[in-house]
């Protein structure tokens, strides 16, 4: 047929030209509709449908799930044990490998010039995390430690000693924060938290048995000490075998510094502040008992 | 000044052995060590004499882990293990521990014959001889 108009002008001139559309010449895709199994027609469908022979079977009064005959059953005959117990009241963390990272980074999904926070992974799609299931963040995962090879400041929840050390060889820098379950709601979906009008809260502190987790330097905590990090960072150096690449010299190395206060939960925004989507405006409080109690 | 390799590792474990696990190897030449003491050196080459090769290298390996990294910490913690066995001194007992370790001893020996002829004397007392 001659291409005379394009797309839409195509379509119309067809259907003039083209027969009266009718249940008559309507067909669906061919493969895209099975026929059903029915039962109980036919002769292979018939006679006993499907049932067995006799029995309880076939007179559909068979025994509930789980019996075995008068034999005490196998759930009943293990004892109980607390195994799920206050599973609901876990602490959970969703993991991220390195190599996930790297893929994210190399990608170009995940910018690592900016410093990487858990809004920028769930932006990116790196990462799914869901506070409402008990979910407190992210933390960091070795997987892919060999391969890792990429220098960026990365704020995650948790980590452990052979990531943190794969990142700090590379340059990079690690800190693990707490977010409490409604600054991590707050965190992962900022733009509906705005569009709510709610000035942004304060991040709560960890509770106590976290504090102890995040005051160490080896797990380079929010609210350890800065000089207690930088021993901390010369120690995994000699225990992994690496040269810790000196990150003052580097250029980048105001961004890679770049921490939050521990009540802050975005950069460069601070608790109090209602920020306004439509407006594009930034609203902060003047009352003095409303500052005071946002500082702190 | 030291020398690391990495390789995949041996031993059985299927597929995950096969692509997964992978081998460090650090070794260093024993007698060119300028970072060793002399003394300490000899120590560990008589100690570990089945772990250097012909060329005088001592060689460690490691495979424990599926990471490069924490294999080559593994390599570098036996390293210094190795060296701070060959390092400590056999312990010398002083002259006044030695002395009260043979005190000891003989208090303990005359208080156990003391009990032997104390509860002998019970049992003595207990016999019925021309009655």
């Amino acid at each position: 047929a001659a291409r005379r108009g394009n797309g839409g002008n195509r379509a119309l001139e067809l259907l003039r030209s083209l027969p009266r559309v009718s249940l008559a010449n309507l067909r669906p895709n061919p493969g895209s509709r099975k026929r059903e199994r029915r039962r109980g027609r036919g002769r292979y469908g018939g006679r006993k449908c499907g049932r067995g022979h006799k029995g309880e079977r076939q007179r559909g009064n068979r025994p509930r799930l789980g019996f075995e005959g008068g034999q005490t059953p196998f759930y009943l005959v293990i004892p109980k044990y607390g195994f799920n117990e206050g599973h609901s009241l876990r602490r959970q963390y969703q993991p991220l490998s390195l190599q996930r990272l790297q893929y994210l980074i190399d990608l170009g999904r995940v910018d690592p010039t900016q410093p990487i926070d858990l809004t920028q992974l769930v932006n990116a799609r790196g990462v799914t995390v869901q506070p409402l299931k008990r979910d407190y963040g992210v933390q960091l995962v070795e997987e892919g430690a060999d391969i890792f090879s990429a220098k960026v400041n990365i704020e995650v929840q948790r980590a452990s000693e052979l990531a943190i050390a794969a990142i700090e060889k590379n340059g990079g820098v690690v800190t693990t924060s707490f977010y409490d379950p409604r600054s991590l709601g707050i965190l992962c979906k900022p733009v509906l938290f705005f569009l709510r009008g709610q000035p942004i809260p304060k991040r709560m502190l960890p509770p106590e048995d976290l504090v102890r987790y995040y005051t160490d330097a080896r797990n380079r905590g929010y609210l350890a000490d800065p000089s207690k990090v930088a021993e901390a960072r010369l120690e995994l150096a000699k225990k992994y075998g690496y040269i810790l690449p000196d990150i003052t010299k580097d250029e980048l190395f105001k961004m890679l510094s770049a921490r939050k206060d521990p009540r802050q939960i975005f950069f460069g925004l601070a608790p109090g502040w209602i920020v306004n989507l439509t407006d594009k405006k930034i609203l902060k409080p003047t009352d003095e008992s409303l500052l005071k109690y946002y500082s702190t | 000044r030291l020398t690391v390799t990495y390789s995949r590792s041996s031993g059985p474990g299927g597929q995950s052995v096969n692509k997964v696990n992978s081998k460090a190897e650090v070794r260093f030449h024993l007698e060119s060590a300028d970072w060793i003491p002399e003394a300490v050196r000899q120590k560990m080459a008589l100690m570990h004499r089945n772990k250097i090769n012909r060329d005088g290298e001592l060689i460690v390996t490691s495979e424990e882990s599926r990471y490069q990294m924490r294999n080559l910490a593994i390599c570098l913690e036996k390293i210094r293990t190795m060296v701070t066995e060959a390092t400590e001194k056999p312990k010398v007992v002083s002259k006044e521990t030695t002395q009260q370790l043979i005190e000891r001893v003989e208090k303990m020996n005359r208080e156990r014959l003391r009990q032997k002829r104390i509860h002998s004397n019970i049992k003595q007392s207990r016999k019925a001889d021309f009655d």
